[in-house]
This record gives structure tokens, sequence and C-alpha cells, in this order.
């Protein structure tokens, strides 16, 4: 989860509507208003790029985005979080390890993203010269057979390579995965700017 | 500051007081026969009459809504429970079958939705929040493949455009009549938050002060009242959802509860729904070993190691 927090460039702005509103809350919510309409755009944008591999979209950044909370106060401001898992991962970067098992399956292939290998009935483990090994479908003469359950696969998939196997994967920090603080800032600003010149 | 109560966590709360609630009861049939209140205060899937698996959703539901699992582990973990439990893959479409993935994935996001839905509804009710987003507008977050016309069914459910866009304050009937679904919509989920129905794109955004105003959706310095979002009995912990259920058994003849599964009079229950492939290859089975047995005992008798 990660929590949005404004800098202390808005303080100034903020302190000079709380006085106009005779009230700090109402004006710390004005500013977290704004900023999570920002926060839902970015990431309604960042669902709409192309994406850099083949694979289909799976609408994760818009799941992203609608789990971006409404604010809420605490003892010292409005709190905005995005709570979508792996969101933090995407923003700082990390290494991905197994929990259970000793490789992480990364999708080689369409139909192999957005599941997980057990939820195929066909996936055989594979390993070749160069050390690398997969989860190819259909029968492999020399594979052992994943114990997938009965789900997905098909006769039509044999010989295909569905999941690269690693034992561990590199996440690369994603600075994207939030917008600039610069535009947090802002996006809480033009919130409050707007309610000053309406109550000058 | 004074705090106000956070969307995450009123979600959990009102997750932690959800019951279980198996049944053999179709999507439709859950719909009419029981209320917003019963269906707010359980963990049910339409035709899901195990009480276990049940928990298991209840539990991956939490962990997703804080971050701890993604959807997808979820959705593998409920595959294996399912898997425990014996329960093979059902005829027909995906997502009448418990064990498809596409149904799989549609309860664990359903209900991790309409918790957040239901978390960010009672933030949006405190005094300051209303102050400061007294409106709300319903919009596209992204595409889907089949797209609902919700301009019709925001006409339908009362609602008015504001230069195009459809606005309505945080508490206007138009939130609740788009979840009943107003105009004779079927595969609505019953709540006056999103997400309003199943695999939907749409979403609500807050509408701050000053743009409601400029629109003319309230009035300068138009107050919104609160509206009492807690389920009934919100701190009665388990007993809330059988209080609520023992209403809806009086009030219509037609439901039954069974074994502990609820459905309705006259129509069995299936403790374990079987399809008739598995049926017809159980029966195959069942013949081929009978065979096998016959067999062994004839060669037996022949080598006179049987009487």
């Amino acid at each position: 989860m990660i929590t949005v927090t404004v800098s202390d460039n808005v303080t100034p702005s903020l302190n000079r509507l709380a006085a106009r509103l005779n009230s700090p809350a109402k004006a710390a919510l004005v500013a977290a208003t704004e900023v999570r309409g920002l926060l839902i755009a970015h990431y309604q944008k960042k669902n709409a790029e192309k994406h850099r591999n083949v694979f289909k979209k799976t609408n994760w950044w818009a799941k992203v985005a609608r789990s971006v909370t409404r604010p809420h106060l605490e003892a010292d401001g409005a709190v905005v979080s995005v709570t979508e898992p792996g969101v933090m991962a995407h923003y700082t970067g990390a290494t991905i390890r197994p929990k259970n098992g000793k490789y992480l399956a990364i999708p080689a292939r369409q139909e192999a993203a957005g599941k997980w290998p057990r939820e195929f009935n066909n996936l055989y483990f594979v390993k070749f010269r160069n050390g690398t090994a997969a989860l190819m479908a259909g029968a492999a003469k020399t594979g052992k057979k994943y114990a997938g359950r009965k789900g997905l696969g098909g006769k039509q998939d044999a010989g295909l390579i569905f999941y690269f196997l690693t034992k561990t994967s590199k996440l690369r920090a994603d600075k994207t995965a939030l917008p600039a603080s610069a535009d947090i800032d802002a996006a809480a600003l033009r919130g409050i700017n707007k309610y000053l010149e309406k109550t000058k | 500051m004074a705090s106000s109560t956070s969307p995450l966590a009123a979600a959990l709360a009102l997750l932690d007081r959800q019951g279980l609630l198996p049944t053999s009861l179709k999507s439709a049939e859950l719909r009419e026969k029981l209320s917003a209140r019963v269906r707010g205060l359980a963990v049910f899937s339409a035709r899901q009459d195990n009480a276990e698996y049940l928990q298991e959703v209840k539990d991956v539901t939490g962990k997703v809504l804080t971050g701890e699992m993604s959807s997808a582990e979820a959705r593998t973990i409920l595959g294996d429970k399912l898997a425990a439990l014996r329960v093979p893959a059902a005829d027909g479409d995906e997502l009448t079958d418990h064990t498809s993935v596409s149904r799989r994935d549609l309860v664990v996001q359903t209900r991790v939705d309409i918790l957040r839905g239901y978390g960010n509804q009672v933030a949006a009710q405190d005094e300051n929040a209303l102050w400061a987003a007294p409106a709300q507008e319903l919009y596209r977050l992204f595409a889907t493949g089949k797209q609902r016309d919700w301009e019709q069914r925001w006409q339908d459910a009362g609602g008015e455009f504001f230069d195009g866009r459809m606005i309505a304050k945080i508490n206007d009937p138009v939130w609740q009549n788009l979840g009943t679904g107003a105009g004779g919509y079927a595969d609505t989920l019953g709540n006056p938050y999103p997400p309003f129905a199943f695999n939907s794109g749409m979403d609500v955004r807050e509408v701050p002060r000053y743009e409601a105003e400029e629109l003319g959706v309230i009035g300068r310095g138009e107050e919104i009242a609160a509206a009492d979002v807690d389920l009934p009995e919100f701190e009665a912990g388990v007993g809330a959802l059988d209080g609520e259920l023992q209403r809806a058994l009086a009030a219509d003849g037609e439901l039954e509860v069974r074994d502990g599964v609820l459905g309705l009079r006259n129509r069995a229950n299936s403790k374990r729904q079987v399809s008739n492939k598995t049926q017809i290859s159980m029966f195959k089975n069942r013949i081929a070993l009978a065979l096998r047995i016959c067999n062994r005992a004839r060669r037996l008798q022949a080598e006179g190691l049987l009487s």
C-alpha cells in the first residue's frame, strides 16, 4: 500500500484556506480530493497505454485506480492510499523470489498471462541445454509432467512454451507508478486556490 | 484534527461481520429473494453450497484488500480449495462453473471491489468530506468487452446530465437506483456504490464543491446530509446475518434452510454438483472395476486358488 502525502510547499496555502474556512479538516480534504482525482487520472492513463509486450491487457492499472481510497482524516492531515497489492513493489523495484517452490513462472505467451501454471493441466517441466528451464505444453519425451489440475490447456498447445522458469526476477523500479511529487503538490494547490478565489 | 473512518478499516470491519451463506439459489433468485441488507451481511456465491469454500473466499478477500495477496494468488488458492473438496467442473458456461478461472476471478474481484466501494461510501459520509466533495460523477474507468449503455441506465435511474456528465449529489437516490437496476436491469449488485454491475468498467469520482456549485449540481453553500450506510446490527457480530436470514425466511414461504444450505422448497439441494460427464465417467469406472474383479476371480478359480 502506498500512502500519498503532499510536501511542505503546500502548507502555507493550506493554512490560509484553513483560516478562511475556519476548519483545517475541510482544507485538508479539499486538497486531498484533488490529489485523489489526480491519482485516478494518472492510473487511468497508464492503463490506456500500449503494453510493451504483446500479451493481452489485464487492466491492472485500472484496478490500481479503483484501489485509490477516498480521503479520510488522521491527526495530522488527510490521507489518500493506493491499496492494490504490488503497487509499492512497482514503485520501488523489488527482487521477487518464489514463495512456494523453486522457480518463478514468467508467462511466455498470451494464454499464460495473468494465470498461474497450476491452472493448466498439460504443462511439462523441461530444461534446455543452455540451462533455461520452462513449462511446455503437451507431451515431452524427457520432460516431467507438471502436476496441474484439470483446467486450461488442450492438444492444440502441444510443444509451446507457456512459462519460462527462473529462481529470481528483478522488477525494475517504475517511478511512474506514482505521479511526480510536483504534480501531486500542484493538484493539491489547484484545489486550494479554487476555494481561496471563491471565498475572497 | 479529529480522525475519520478510513475506507480500508470500514471495509475490513464489514468483512469481519459477514457470515457465510451456503446456498443453492441462482444469481437471479438471490437478487429476488434476499434483500440488499441480507446480501450485504453475507459471504455467498450463486449455487455455492460449501461453507468451507466460502470461508476460503472470505479469507482471501481480506488478504487482497490489505495488499497481502494478489488477486491471481487468491484465485489460485480458491482453485486449490475446490480441488481439495473434490468439486468437479460443471457443464455450461465458464461463469456458472465454480472451478473455472473466470468464475474464481469474478468472485474475488467482485467481493474486493464491493468492499472497497462500501469503505469509500462510509468515508464519504464524514461531514467534512461531504462539504469538500458533495457530489460524484459516474464515469468509465476502463473499457470492457461488452459495454452496457450507462447513459440509458443513468436516465432510467432518474439521473441528470451536467455538461453531458453523469453527476449527482453523494446521497442522491439515483445511486441506489443504479445499484438496484432501475429500468429492469438484472445484472446489478444491489448497492448504492460501485461496482454497480458484474464485470463493469464504470466507477465514481468526487466532484469538488466549487465544481458542483459551478455546474449547478448543488446550490451555493448547500449542505448535504450524511446517509446511514452502516448495515443494521453492525455491532452484533455473527448474529447479524442469522437475524436477517430469519426475517427473510419468515417473509418468504418459498425459502428454506436445509442441512445448512439456503434454497428453495421442493428443489433438492445437491451437496455435491456432479456434472453429467463426470457421472458417466464414474459409472464406466464402476463397470470396468466390476469386470476386472470378475476376471480376476475366474482366473483364480481356474488356478484352483479360489473355490
